[in-house]
């Protein structure tokens, strides 16, 4: 698939980060060159990200899995230079999984596109403070369908606790093994349900993002999540041309709006509970899986990169890393096992 | 639009004291590859594991909605003793980052845990005993 061309020139930072100054436009992604309709297929999107790897040399990429037809899971390890930014300390590690839904697939592609933006040194600053993990397509089997579920048809984003399937076992076993700090798990909601149809309205709430919601999870990390980064990356996407809000769910407009889950079987909470910052993304779907991809696409990367730049910006911050490293390392306080969502005192 | 209904506070309706870890079975095989597949380390009894123990008597198991969604409500009672845990148990120990997380997938009143699955409804059998027990206290 070499389509495109490539004329870089290399900068060596501390020995181990080439940048190319070359932009994204010279290395356009599956999506980016395909026509209308066109979806990143599983082989597609593996042989990109393989070129963009021996191009820039700026990640690895590491096959954790297979799906249940076989197809390769893979996880992406952007290093950065060697040692952290001055004043930085050590550095945050954030990971990022997309599409564990088969017909969500603009997480999928967003991803692609922050790979290649990121290799090519469009947006390389968050690494000199983020040691970033990626894992771009969770569900190819899905995704290849257009289908929600796996081959097998289970939803993955109701596995997290038993982890029978495949593809949440390698995603779990990934995050077992980098224990990151910040978790991002990225999804699309749909826009049509009945109970809104029969007002005659679709949904549109733009890009959500919701943070952790199980009651184990501490409140001033939830807070933190809530009062400090939502807003910051609200702030930070509205000269984007994209709006960002509180994922919350309704089954209809007369009926209350709660959070989707405070359950632990979904990826925000089931890596929530390691007492890591975690989120999920729900971008708007189109009426079908392909419809308006190109621009689902885009608000999802840009709330990728926002997301990125928060943490970079507050990498050196004490609180909350402080406090989550230590927990990681002595453990939380006793368990809560059941619960139930309320009114706030004070509506936020 | 307003939202009128708006319901942003999570709170819990049921606390456990975290156990020193629990007892399970070696026959629920099920239970023990979950764990394993979370990465939670598991140790056979070392033959002088002599503890207080904490079982539950499963005393009914009555199906629930809730927030939308469809769950187990479980009620238990539990009693305490000393015994010399059997070499047919792997032990659990709540230590570390997983502690809570091995909370939440073992006790059978957990909203979140593997009991209500389907693939583990043997575990909530009205009127028996709960195969799985908290370890409080090791006895030298």
């Amino acid at each position: 698939m070499l389509r495109r061309s490539f004329a870089p020139s290399l900068i060596a930072i501390s020995g181990a980060l080439f940048l190319f100054s070359c932009a994204p436009s010279t290395f356009p992604t599956p999506l980016e060159e395909g026509g209308e309709g066109y979806l990143t297929s599983h082989e597609d999107m593996l042989t990109f990200l393989g070129e963009l790897r021996d191009a820039t040399g700026a990640f690895t990429m590491e096959a954790i899995g297979a799906s249940v037809e076989g197809r390769e899971l893979v996880l992406l390890h952007f290093p950065g230079a060697d040692g952290s930014a001055e004043g930085a300390g050590e550095k945050l590690k954030v990971l990022i999984f997309a599409q564990q839904h088969g017909n969500e697939p603009s997480g999928k592609e967003a991803a692609i596109a922050l790979a290649r933006d990121i290799a090519t040194g469009d947006f390389s600053d968050p690494l000199g403070r983020v040691d970033f993990y990626l894992i771009p397509q969770v569900n190819p089997d899905g995704s290849e369908a257009r289908q929600r579920t796996n081959a097998d048809g289970k939803d993955l984003n109701r596995d997290h606790v038993a982890l029978f399937t495949p593809e949440v076992l390698a995603v779990h076993q990934a995050f077992q093994k980098i224990m990151p700090e910040v978790v991002l798990d990225v999804h699309e909601y749909g826009i049509t349900s009945n109970a809104w149809l029969d007002i005659g309205v679709r949904k549109n709430f733009g890009q959500q993002i919701g943070a952790l919601s199980n009651a184990n999870m501490s409140a001033a990390l939830r807070s933190y999540a809530l009062d400090r980064v939502i807003p910051e990356m609200r702030e930070a996407l509205s000269s984007r041309d994209v709006s960002l809000n509180r994922y919350l769910v309704s089954s209809g407009p007369d009926a209350r709006f709660r959070y989707s889950t405070t359950a632990l079987n979904d990826g925000r909470n089931s890596t929530g509970i390691y007492n890591a910052l975690t989120f999920l993304i729900e971008g708007r779907n189109g009426l079908s899986v392909e419809e308006n991809i190109r621009e689902r696409a885009r608000q999802q990367l840009e709330t990728m990169r926002a997301f990125l730049s928060f943490f970079d910006e507050h990498a050196a911050e004490r609180w909350p890393w402080s406090w989550i490293m230590s927990r990681i390392r002595t453990g939380p306080p006793s368990p809560q096992v059941s619960s139930t969502q309320r009114r706030a005192r004070r509506a936020r | 639009m307003t939202i009128e209904d708006f319901h942003p506070a999570v709170e819990a309706t049921l606390f456990v004291r975290r156990p020193l870890g629990y007892a399970i079975p070696a026959h629920l095989t099920g239970v023990i590859e979950a764990l394993e597949r979370h990465g939670i380390a598991m140790t056979p009894p070392d033959g002088s594991t002599s503890a207080i123990v904490e079982s539950y008597r499963i005393e009914s198991v009555t199906p629930t909605r809730k927030e939308d969604k469809d769950f187990l409500e479980v009620e238990v009672t539990g009693r305490r003793g000393s015994m010399e845990v059997p070499a047919d148990y792997v032990l659990v120990w709540c230590a570390g980052v997983q502690s809570n997380l091995i909370v939440s997938l073992l006790e059978p009143q957990s909203q979140w845990g593997l009991a209500p699955l389907p693939e583990f409804s043997s575990l909530l059998e009205v009127g028996s005993d709960y195969s799985i027990l908290r370890i409080l206290e090791r006895v030298e």
